[in-house]
């Protein structure tokens, strides 16, 4: 039994602790030995709250109304604030930072009864692809660990494939939850800027930072987005608009008609195995009486770049904070006041975080400003425009999530070379769009591959309902090691 | 433009001290990127259309006074405290 406990699925796991057929604290204790027995390998866990756990456990146990999360033990990425538990970002300079305060995702989840069972490990201040960039160590990908699990939310993606955790959170700046989900064989939304509260969110480019859920299933990721979704009056960028029910919407009406997808020219960087899976699909969907169209989004390659340099320069005003006076690590001895920043920061900041704060504040620097930050800005600003113009005639569109499947630890050591991993995800967070991964196939190796969905603002509901039409076609993964795509 | 830039001065802004065999393996990597992302020199660029500029509609919470977090909870996280102030270096230096 209680290995059973750790394959249900969110859904099925808080239904079964509604009708009393499992208790909480036996599916934290099941949770736990399976934290156990997969941690040394995985390292998907920065810190594990198993005391925690268990004591929000009983108490859920004695409560007889319980909340939509009852019992569901969660992982949240390391930059997202919890009261009490250290909150890292995967970096020397927050390495003992207890935070005061929850983020408002974390009161809502605690709210429903969800347990917290730990928090996952990622790029430092979620600046990388691969949860390589970690100052403390990288995490593997359960479907092959010599294969980074993507990231930067590669904790929060390894922790739910290995079934260390049901669900969790992620942060999507510009791929962070879509590119773990498709190498973890996950369900990864990146919602609509705004639908989600950063308030709690450490900030690393806060014009495209958003909150989304990593879970087995689409429902599973309704259910959660239902949980966090919605205004918060401590973000003033959080909308007023109301949240549907993600979960009536997937099972609901047809809500997808026509679907917009990339041509060939467009994907030409893409592994054979991915443009094959792509268009297969593709051709599945058109046969399922879909309207295809293929797009012509002239300013599709030019987001990559535009991505580089925005979130750099917000990166380098954002962490301007980590100074070593009011919190987090301060290097010792006596200093002057400028002598002890420069010491802290260049002690506490990785190399890609060095990397991106030298690049923000070059695009943002006197004589350089207008012409990359400025331009930038513009270039964002017609990447959403042309967006907008086409989604006046799709409903959504669809694309491979990743260039190539999970790649080797070590693989990608030019920066540039590891960029191009976002090279789909990024214009969803340029433009504010909702964009999901979804599984679509496994390569003949048995490596996850996935599809994403992007939508426009607010049109979370038409991605939930296609991605649970396709979830129906792509087989069953029920037992998240041992299913084959359907043929 | 030249993407020949001067990293002490960006160290200098950034408050980062780099050994020079860190700036030597960070310089050329930044050139790259930033010869990168002069991608976007390609496109012509109009003048944006004045109501594009704001679009951003921001939810204001009501006018209300709240209780903010707990002082003692504030000074825990503080590397260095004395009573309830945070200890700073000193900032006027003699001369």
């Amino acid at each position: 039994m209680n290995s059973r406990l750790t394959e249900l699925t969110l859904i099925e796991l808080t239904e079964s602790i509604h009708r009393g057929e499992v208790k909480a604290e036996e599916v934290v204790e099941a949770y736990l030995s399976k934290i156990n027995e997969k941690e040394p390998q995985i390292k998907a866990f920065i810190t594990v709250t198993a005391d925690l756990a268990l004591e929000q456990a009983k108490k859920i146990d004695n409560k007889k109304e319980k909340g939509k999360l009852a019992g569901a033990p969660l992982a949240i990425k390391d930059n997202i604030l919890t009261a009490g538990i250290r909150t890292t970002c995967a970096s020397r300079i927050l390495e003992n930072y207890i935070p005061p305060y929850n983020a408002t995702v974390v009161n809502r989840l605690l709210a429903e009864d969800a347990l917290i069972i730990g928090k996952t490990n990622l790029d430092e201040f979620a600046m990388g692809s691969s949860t390589e960039n970690s100052a403390f160590f990288p995490t593997r990908n359960p479907y092959d660990i010599n294969r980074v699990p993507g990231g930067s939310s590669g904790g929060s993606a390894a922790a739910v494939a290995s079934g260390e955790a049901v669900a969790s959170l992620g942060s999507d700046t510009g791929g962070s939850i879509r590119q773990p989900a498709a190498f973890c064989n996950l369900v990864g939304l990146k919602p609509t800027y705004g639908r989600v509260s950063r308030y709690g969110l450490v900030a690393f480019a806060s014009s495209l930072d958003q909150i989304g859920p990593l879970t087995r299933t689409v429902e599973d990721a309704a259910l959660m987005m239902e949980v966090i979704a919605g205004y918060d009056p401590h973000d003033s960028t959080s909308a007023s608009v109301p949240v549907p029910s993600y979960r009536l919407a997937l099972k609901g009406e047809k809500k997808v008609f026509k679907i917009g997808y990339l041509p060939e020219e467009k994907i030409k960087e893409v592994t054979p195995e991915i443009k094959s899976a792509y268009f297969n699909l593709l051709n599945f969907l058109e046969r399922e009486g879909f309207a295809c169209e293929a797009l012509d989004l002239k300013l599709w390659d030019y987001a990559l770049p535009c991505y580089y340099l925005i979130a750099p320069s917000e990166a380098s005003s954002n962490l301007a904070r980590y100074d070593g006076i009011r919190y987090g690590f301060r290097y010792p001895g006596e200093h002057n006041l400028k002598s002890l920043y420069a010491l802290t920061r260049t002690v506490g900041f990785g190399p890609e975080v060095k990397r991106r704060i030298l690049l923000g504040t070059f695009a943002l620097s006197a004589g350089y400003y207008e012409a990359y930050y400025g331009r930038a800005r513009h270039v964002r600003y017609l990447i959403k425009e042309e967006f907008r113009k086409t989604f006046a005639s799709v409903d959504v569109i669809l694309t491979p999530t990743t260039p190539e499947p999970p790649f080797y630890l070590g693989a990608k050591v030019e920066p540039i070379s590891m960029y191009l991993s976002d090279y789909f995800t990024v214009a969803a967070n340029l433009a504010g769009l909702p964009a999901i991964s979804l599984p679509m196939a496994l390569t003949e190796k048995g490596l996850p591959l996935g599809l994403q969905i992007m939508a426009p603002p607010f049109e979370e509901e038409r991605i939930f309902w296609l991605a649970f039409f396709i979830e129906k076609k792509v087989k069953s993964k029920r037992n998240i090691f041992n299913w084959k795509e359907e043929k | 433009m030249s993407h020949e830039f001067d990293l002490d001065y960006l160290c200098q802004l950034a408050h980062l001290l780099l050994e020079p065999e860190e700036k030597s393996k960070l310089k050329p990597q930044l050139e790259e990127i930033v010869a990168w992302v002069g991608k976007l020199k390609e496109l012509e660029l109009a003048v944006v259309p004045k109501e594009a500029e704001e679009e951003l509609k921001l939810a204001l919470r009501p006018d209300k006074v709240e209780s903010s977090i707990p002082l003692n909870l504030v000074l825990q996280a503080a590397p260095e405290k004395d009573d309830f102030f945070i200890k700073v270096p000193k900032v006027i230096e003699e001369r």
